[in-house]
């Protein structure tokens, strides 16, 4: 046993550094108990990881006794292994999240004590080694996910692109030959197949159809599988169709289907075009309201674009999208929905010169090239226009419809390279205008692109923030402004991106609603203010938590249920915590809402509106709901001035009233000097919070100002 | 020349035949005349081929199934010397058969080019099913492949601790070229070859090197599977010229202290004992040593033999082996001596170790000289060098 007790250093890094090597934690583990038998001549290694067996050997191809492996406890011992017998164990453990032990079973002989530091030093080093890889392949799998969205962006890139090329060749006329040689190239390239096939019936000799085609191996068979087939029509007639080959050992998917068809379409287009001018004009233009269509619209502004002119901002494009189109179409019916568009198609016209080009791309989407707009001012007053004529009230069917428009703006500028690029900034500003607020327009200005690029990077980063520990939650008192005591705290949720820095609630908060995470985080933020409450309560029994809660969350069926286990989980009872709502939610969601409130109240859980004033909730949602208290927000407070003649507190005093007449408290948000808490107090407003009191905190810096500012408990 | 012992019980019997084979126009002949040898007119379960490299294996598998039958499970190798009864040496042809009802065998093959491991577990998939109380797995590999312990590693993976490993690597008489394998009538290079031996009776295995250590230990600094790199953080080459006693500057034009190198192996020290790796080449270039499966990090000892030490070896051998059968006798054994182990006995040597096992064991023994050993009876590791494995049928 001496070589055993001197060899146990160059042992443990032998072990290590093969257990080390591997690249997951499942042939770790497997690499662990392969060498740990080896190292102490045991018939069996196992490696058990939380209470699952994550590796063994020593058992040939019968299944490991699991259960048995995983009932020995770290030291030594004896077991009965079922295949192997009854034999000596030693096992020792580690405690890095998650635990875990390793194990070894000799036949012949026990485990000496020198043998069992050796094992420990084993299990430790295993289970560090485990944990860095745990963090390597999350740190491998974000990259790969990186990687991948980098990959779809750039198919759609290229998928516009090719589109776009066979639109420039068919609206200057290239022969028709090279078109479909160009669609039929694009289809296949984009596909990733071998050979995409035009079948065309010829009127000059039915039965016999033509065929163009690409990169088809002369005679080589086709690969096994079902091919994709979208129609092509002349004239609004089926004419043939466009064929896929089977990809090599693959099949189609339904992004396959669709990408054939719009090249399907392109063929469509061209042939039509070949055939009659008639028939081209049906092909550039929207069916349905006569506007030019997507095509044609490129093809001009194409043009535009590459005409010589002096000056800059000679071309602009809008690009406009109806507001609401979807809800007014749904409910008015289709047919309505058409004639719709065609009423706003006239009126966008309206809006124009002669020379301007208005175009339909499809759905409620319209686009508008202007040409000669020698002002940014022109731009944005036919854009004003627009808005302005699309707002007014149509008849349709008998019925007054009201839609809107949000118009994004682009011009060609120097540094825009063509027609697609121009049309991607317009689009994007259309999203900003969205975002602004519906009914409005913006202009394009690169950082619009660059948000798009943020935004894709931080929805990445934001979908492993809890398991990253990037998220954490401060803590801002509210206090009883007659004497400045705390009555309470609010729960504020705080990111911290490792090279982003600091990401703001109101830039991550959206986000992680739009991608589905809210309901993991916000889950996580109440479990952790709860927690939080529930410590701080064990010596103030009258502290409350406020939490925030997004609209995402309270529309979750299963909401009142988490909320109940959260409040069970900590002890705590229900009117320790006050739930916080946005008013806008009341409006948007306010039948679904209603019932979930209910459910909450039920639990003794109380419900405050916060930023009260910044929405437009009617009254009569305040009546309805069972609201218990109103956030007075910042941007009223800080209108209170300094001196009480000079500010402007009539807001802030409607709602004390109002809160007043309603029986609800009022809480003033963001008071930052006495004379604001001084004036609020003489309003009628009891509770407040801001930089005054207190700065939000970490956990950890709460109770030291809780025991400060509060040294009774007020409860003994 | 035919030498012939059959021996057996009602139950089991094994027989062993050999017959000359100094060139390939010989190979089916000598097949044919082994075989018949060692089969009796009986109907053999598994005959084990080892053939000198200097003839065709093909053409000795054809003689051998000529004679044993064509749908007989055989298996067998390329040799570095050939052991049947008190016949040792070069240029022989060796069949070893075995048969009687209370035998089970299954056979398997597998390209080491999908990996060591992939090939040990392939080659022991054919154990699935053989469900007697006594089990052994018996594997032949190319000796010329480095890193035997993955083999090992996929073979027990698959087998488990229930079953004993046993078996040697193919050697080609020291030209270090090429080796062969053969699985039925199928001759192939860089591959695995199994048999999965199941039986009533006890099956058992012996090891001994008769090695012993010279000199302080030295650690492993860095190796690969097929290397040792560095000693105590030295260049593998001097460190272990330099406690041979070698003067400094020895070169490769050094045949004496080339030699001295190679005939002395290392020894691993481990919890269930020592384990002997050769060093089968020096790398003047390089300053490493040849000498696989020997982790980083190992501490080992320098080895040193004479012919009397490992003479012992052989007695410790038998003595574990006939342990290992619970006092019933064998009725055949099979035996895996390295190709070192000829090397320092000489032809005086191995005609006495010939004579002790057929005294000790008092059954037929059929073998070859191999390129390394494996033995695994309890633990999980069975590689060896420089040993002796006896494998024996009760």
């Amino acid at each position: 046993m001496l070589d055993a007790f001197q060899q146990s250093p160059h042992q443990l890094v032998e072990f290590i550094t093969a257990v080390a090597a591997r690249e997951d934690g499942v042939s770790a583990a497997q690499a662990a108990a392969e060498l740990a038998s080896e190292e102490f001549d045991a018939e069996v290694g196992a490696v058990i990881v939380g209470d699952r067996l994550e590796a063994a050997v020593g058992f040939g191809s019968a299944p490991p006794p699991a259960e048995a492996l995983c009932a020995i406890r770290p030291g030594l011992g004896v077991a009965d292994l079922r295949g192997v017998g009854i034999a000596h164990v030693a096992a020792a453990g580690w405690d890095d999240a998650p635990p875990g032990r390793l194990v070894v079973a000799r036949l012949d002989r026990g485990f000496a004590p020198e043998e069992h530091i050796l094992l420990l030093g084993m299990a430790r080093g295993l289970g560090l080694t485990l944990r860095t890889i745990e963090a390597l392949e999350t740190e491998r799998r974000l990259r790969a996910e990186h990687q991948r969205q980098a990959e779809e962006l750039a198919e759609r890139q290229r998928l516009l692109e090719i589109l776009l090329d066979i639109q420039r060749s068919i609206s200057h006329r290239k022969p028709l030959r090279e078109i479909l040689d160009a669609i039929t190239a694009g289809a296949a390239t984009l596909l990733g197949v071998q050979r995409v096939s035009l079948v065309l019936d010829d009127a000059l000799d039915p039965g016999r159809p033509i065929v163009a085609r690409t990169n088809s191996p002369a005679g080589g068979p086709a690969p096994a599988g079902d091919a994709l087939v979208a129609s092509v029509h002349v004239n609004g007639r089926p004419a043939g169709a466009l064929v896929a080959a089977p990809p090599e050992g693959g099949e189609f998917d339904p992004a396959d289907a669709e990408l054939l068809t719009a090249f399907a379409e392109h063929a469509s287009l061209a042939l039509t075009d070949a055939q009659t001018l008639q028939a081209m004009q049906e092909a550039f233009h929207d069916e349905l309201t006569g506007l030019p269509n997507r095509a044609l619209f490129v093809g001009r502004l194409e043009q535009a674009l590459e005409a010589p002119r002096a000056g800059e901002r000679e071309v602009a494009v809008l690009f406009v999208d109806l507001d609401r189109f979807k809800a007014v179409n749904d409910s008015i019916g289709h047919a309505a929905g058409d004639e719709l568009l065609r009423a706003v198609a006239g009126r966008i016209l309206g809006c124009l010169r002669t020379g301007d080009t208005a175009a339909r791309f499809g759905g409620d989407e319209f686009a508008v090239l202007l040409e000669g707009a020698r002002s940014a001012a022109s731009a944005e007053r036919v854009a004003d226009r627009v808005i302005e004529a699309v707002r007014r009230p149509f008849q349709i069917a008998g019925k007054t419809v009201l839609v809107g428009a949000s118009i994004g703006i682009a011009y060609g500028d120097d540094g825009v390279e063509g027609a697609d690029e121009l049309l991607r900034n317009a689009d994007l500003a259309m999203y900003q205008a969205k975002r602004d607020g519906r009914g409005r327009r913006a202009t394009f200005v690169p950082a619009m692109l660059t948000a798009v690029l943020e935004r894709v990077e931080l929805e990445t980063a934001l979908q492993t923030a809890v398991a990253r520990g990037e998220l954490s939650v401060v803590y801002q008192p509210l206090v009883a402004l007659e004497d400045g005591r705390p009555t309470g705290v609010e729960a504020l949720l705080r990111w911290t991106h490792p090279t982003l820095g600091t990401v703001a609630p109101s830039t991550f908060v959206p986000i992680a609603e739009d991608i589905g995470a809210i309901g993991e985080i916000g889950r996580w933020a109440l479990d952790e203010a709860c927690a939080r409450a529930a410590a701080a309560r064990r010596r103030r029994p009258w502290l409350r938590m406020a939490v925030n809660v997004s609209a995402h969350q309270v529309r979750d069926p299963e909401f009142p249920v988490q909320v109940e286990a959260v409040l069970d989980r900590h002890g705590l009872p229900g009117d320790a915590l006050t739930l916080e709502l946005t008013e806008t939610m009341l409006v948007d969601e306010h039948g679904d809402a209603l019932a979930q409130m209910e459910r909450l109240k039920a639990l003794g859980v109380s419900i405050a509106l916060d930023d009260f004033g910044t929405g437009y909730s009617a009254l009569r949602y305040l009546q309805q709901f069972p609201v218990d208290e109103l956030k007075i927000d910042r941007s009223f407070v800080a209108q209170i001035g300094d001196d009480p003649d000079e500010g402007d507190d009539a807001v802030v005093r409607t709602i004390v009233e109002l809160g007043r007449v309603m029986g609800m408290h009022t809480i003033a948000e963001g008071i930052e000097t006495p004379a604001q808490a001084q004036r609020l107090q003489a309003l009628g407003c009891r509770f407040g919070q801001g930089f005054l009191f207190a700065a939000p905190m970490p956990a950890d810096r709460l109770e030291a100002w809780l025991e400060q500012a509060a040294p009774v408990c007020r409860a003994a | 020349m035919t030498d012939v012992t059959i021996a057996g019980t009602r139950t089991r019997w094994v027989g062993v035949g050999h017959a000359v084979a100094e060139d390939d126009a010989a190979g089916e002949a000598a097949g044919r005349e082994a075989a018949a040898a060692a089969v009796q007119g009986a109907d053999p379960a598994l005959v084990l081929v080892f053939a000198s490299p200097f003839t065709d294996l093909g053409a000795v598998a054809r003689g051998v199934r000529a004679q044993a039958g064509p749908d007989t499970p055989t298996l067998g190798c390329t040799t570095a010397g050939e052991i049947a009864g008190l016949t040792v040496g070069s240029g022989h042809v060796v069949v070893v058969a075995l048969g009687g009802p209370g035998l089970e065998i299954r056979t398997a093959s597998a390209d080491l080019a999908d990996g060591p491991r992939a090939a040990g577990s392939a080659a022991a998939s054919c154990m699935d099913g053989i469900d007697r109380p006594h089990r052994a797995l018996l594997l032949l590999y190319d000796g010329l492949f480095l890193g035997r312990s993955e083999i090992v590693r996929g073979a027990y993976s698959v087998a488990g601790a229930g079953v004993a490993l046993v078996g040697g690597g193919a050697g080609d008489e020291l030209a270090m070229r090429r080796t062969r394998q053969l699985h039925g009538d199928r001759v192939l290079a860089n591959a695995v070859v199994a048999a999965a031996i199941g039986s009533d009776a006890p099956i058992g295995v012996g090891v001994g090197h008769g090695w012993r250590r010279v000199g302080e230990p030295i650690v492993v600094t860095a190796s690969t599977n097929e290397r040792i790199l560095t000693l105590d953080d030295r260049p593998a080459l001097d460190c272990f010229l330099e406690r041979l006693g070698a003067p400094p500057g020895v070169d490769s034009t050094d045949e004496t202290w080339r030699i001295r190198a190679l005939s002395h192996p290392l020894g691993l020290s481990r919890p269930g004992g020592e384990e002997v790796r050769a060093v089968i080449g020096v790398d003047f270039e390089e300053r490493s040593l040849l000498c696989g499966d020997v982790p980083q990090g190992t501490m080992v000892w320098i080895m040193d033999g004479d012919a009397e030490s490992v003479q012992a070896g052989t007695g410790i051998a038998c003595d574990e082996m006939l342990a290992s059968l619970g006092g019933h006798p064998p009725v055949g054994v099979v035996a895996f001596d390295c190709a070192a182990r000829r090397n320092l006995l000489g032809p005086e040597g191995t005609a006495r170790e010939a004579e002790i096992l057929t005294e000790r064991l008092g059954a037929p023994v059929g073998g070859f000289y191999t390129y390394g050993e494996i033995a695994r009876t309890r633990g999980s590791r069975g590689v060896h060098n420089a040993t002796l494995v006896l494998l024996g049928l009760a």
